[in-house]
């Protein structure tokens, strides 16, 4: 758990103050040390252009930050959004919203990220919205149970009883009473985001800019993995590390929150 | 039972109607003329004309969509704007090379979620179930493709025991099947892990135990048959998300299937295509659940008497 948060303030370092952290430039390119494995110099080796594979990935860190909690943000809020409207509401809103729901769950996540993606052209924007859009129906149907069973509990007859109004009903007594599996979902789901966006930047996605993010990094190392392993690996790793850290953040909040683990 | 299956069918068609309409709107309403994409940048406006006219994007959408919709409902899916070919005879094509590599990745998936997901609850604490448990959490947190690329670098570029792309021979099949049947072992694991142990916590078994049944019996006859259920939806959700994998996966290790086939269509804008490929994702993704569904009421017969 403090390993975790170390990882994860020590990359949030990164990706505020890359210039900090990173000993070379990342557009530093030396035609004389290409492909270098790891050394003192080059502690995790150097890639096809002689750029340093460490400072690249300090560097590459803030764009695949600002995409897992970007995503998560965007789709978790308008997920909540029509999970607590459709089982708050209930009736033809709940079936039009889970409907829509079903349609758009049997659609393989990654395919539709990547439709959206060649439809709106590339772009980091681009990549977080269209994750954001194939990540709302889960925390909509997270949400929608949640209200369901927080709407049936007395005290939201009691503020019905003293006239309280519907809008205030969900944002004040509802919506508080959803928000602990909400938070570990989205916790979790940043994780998720950073895995289904390296994925779509090694499809060949990614925004194509002078400082490549970390998929982009891995898809280009595949190129020269048997001369060169470093490349792909490193990079991997780093997002492994990222993952893995987020993850155990969410396992543990869950364990935390949750009235029955206790 | 029956009409139980009867019903889930009907709401399929219709998931199955609004998901091909929903793609269709998305890969034709935003912007990105697939014609020009074709011809590039250098082509004449006649050119480019006579091509949307042959392709039938010259006209309205609705059309275009009443259109496609009409040859949808007679089974004739149309054909690639790059090929010319039949999309559903290229889909189906690839559907062996994909059906084989997600029959076999599911099998991995869930022999080692079970095996380490039992493990580790019975060993609840102790050091094995720390290993299982580190072992399922990397798992889950690594990207499928980087899991994919190690397994070559370890096991063909090093150690050259399999070979690392190319479909056909059964070798050639084993580590893409790993590699996407790891990942989905970690998140089964996980949840076989949570299910058994609150089953092991419930009466029942107290009274199986006093009665002196012998642990082995405890556990296989009775605790694994009521942690199976929330297992078997997680195998339904494992098996949606495997054509996704399949994506990654087939594109990692060079092999043919419908998701590379895909991956090329969308980049391309071949709209036919990507339609079909959906279509048979999202039908494969309804069978998955239907059968789900209906395996729940063989394994739980209290379910079965709600229907």
């Amino acid at each position: 758990m403090l390993s975790a948060s170390l990882i994860i303030v020590f990359i949030v370092a990164c990706a505020i103050f890359p210039e900090w952290i990173a000993p070379y430039s990342p557009l530093d390119m030396n035609v004389n040390h290409i492909l270098q494995p790891p050394s003192a110099a080059y502690l995790l080796g150097t890639d096809q252009f002689g750029r340093d594979v460490f400072t690249l990935l300090v560097y590459g860190s803030r764009q695949s930050l600002l995409t897992g909690i970007g995503s998560v943000l965007i789709g978790g809020l308008a997920g909540a959004l029509c999970g607590l409207l459709a089982g708050y509401h209930g009736r033809w809103l709940d079936t039009f919203f889970m409907r829509l729901i079903d349609v758009v769950m049997s659609i393989p996540g990654i395919l539709l990220a990547l439709a959206i993606s060649v439809a709106l052209g590339s772009g980091p924007l681009t990549i977080i919205l269209a994750i954001s859009v194939a990540v709302i129906p889960g925390y909509a149907r997270v949400m929608r149970g949640q209200v369901i069973a927080v709407k049936s509990r007395q005290f939201i007859d009691a503020a019905r009883a003293i006239g309280t109004p519907n809008r205030e009903i969900m944002l004040r007594h509802i919506l508080p009473n959803c928000l602990s599996p909400m938070l570990v979902m989205m916790t979790t789901g940043i994780g998720f985001s950073i895995l289904i966006s390296s994925a779509l930047s090694f499809l060949g996605l990614g925004e194509i800019s002078e400082i490549p993010d970390w998929g982009y990094l891995l898809s280009q190392g595949r190129s020269y993995m048997t001369i060169a392993w470093w490349i792909a690996t490193f990079p991997g790793l780093a997002i492994t590390c990222l993952v893995v850290s987020v993850n155990l953040i969410g396992d543990e909040l869950r364990n935390r929150l949750d009235p029955r683990n206790s | 039972m029956f009409m139980f299956v009867i019903r889930r069918l009907l709401v399929s068609i219709m998931v199955v109607l609004a998901s091909v309409t929903l793609v269709f709107f998305i890969l034709n309403v935003l912007p990105g003329n697939p014609a020009e994409m074709m011809l590039g940048p250098n082509a004449t406006p006649e050119t480019l004309q006579n091509l949307n006219e042959s392709l039938g994007l010259n006209k309205s959408l609705l059309v275009q969509y009443f259109d496609y919709m009409r040859g949808f409902l007679k089974g004739d899916l149309g054909e690639s704007f790059i090929t010319k070919k039949p999309v559903i005879d290229q889909l189906l094509a690839q559907l062996p090379a994909t059906l084989s590599l997600a029959g076999a990745s599911i099998a991995i998936a869930v022999i080692l979620g079970m095996v380490l997901g039992v493990l580790s609850a019975v060993y609840q604490n102790k050091a094995i179930d720390y290993v299982v448990r580190m072992i399922s959490l990397f798992s889950i947190s690594m990207p499928t493709f980087w899991l994919g690329i190690l397994l070559i670098l370890i096991f063909s570029v090093h150690l050259q025991w399999l070979p690392a792309i190319g479909n056909g021979s059964l070798r050639q099949l084993i580590l893409p099947a790993c590699c996407l049947g790891i990942a989905s072992a970690g998140s089964l694991s996980r949840l076989v892990r949570n299910s058994v142990l609150e089953v092991l916590n419930e009466q029942f078994v107290v009274t199986l135990r006093a009665k002196g049944l012998p642990e082995k019996l405890v556990l296989c006859k009775h605790v694994l048959r009521n942690a199976l259920i929330p297992t078997v939806t997680m195998i339904g959700i494992v098996a949606g998300e495997l054509l996704s994998g399949a994506v990654v996966t087939e594109t990692v290790f060079s092999r043919q299937g419908i998701g590379r086939v895909v991956v090329e269509a969308i980049m391309q804008k071949d709209i036919p295509l990507v339609q079909a490929a959906i279509l048979i994702a999202a039908i494969f993704y309804i069978i998955v659940n239907l059968l789900v569904d209906i395996s729940y009421t063989y394994i739980d017969p209290r379910i079965r008497s709600k229907h």
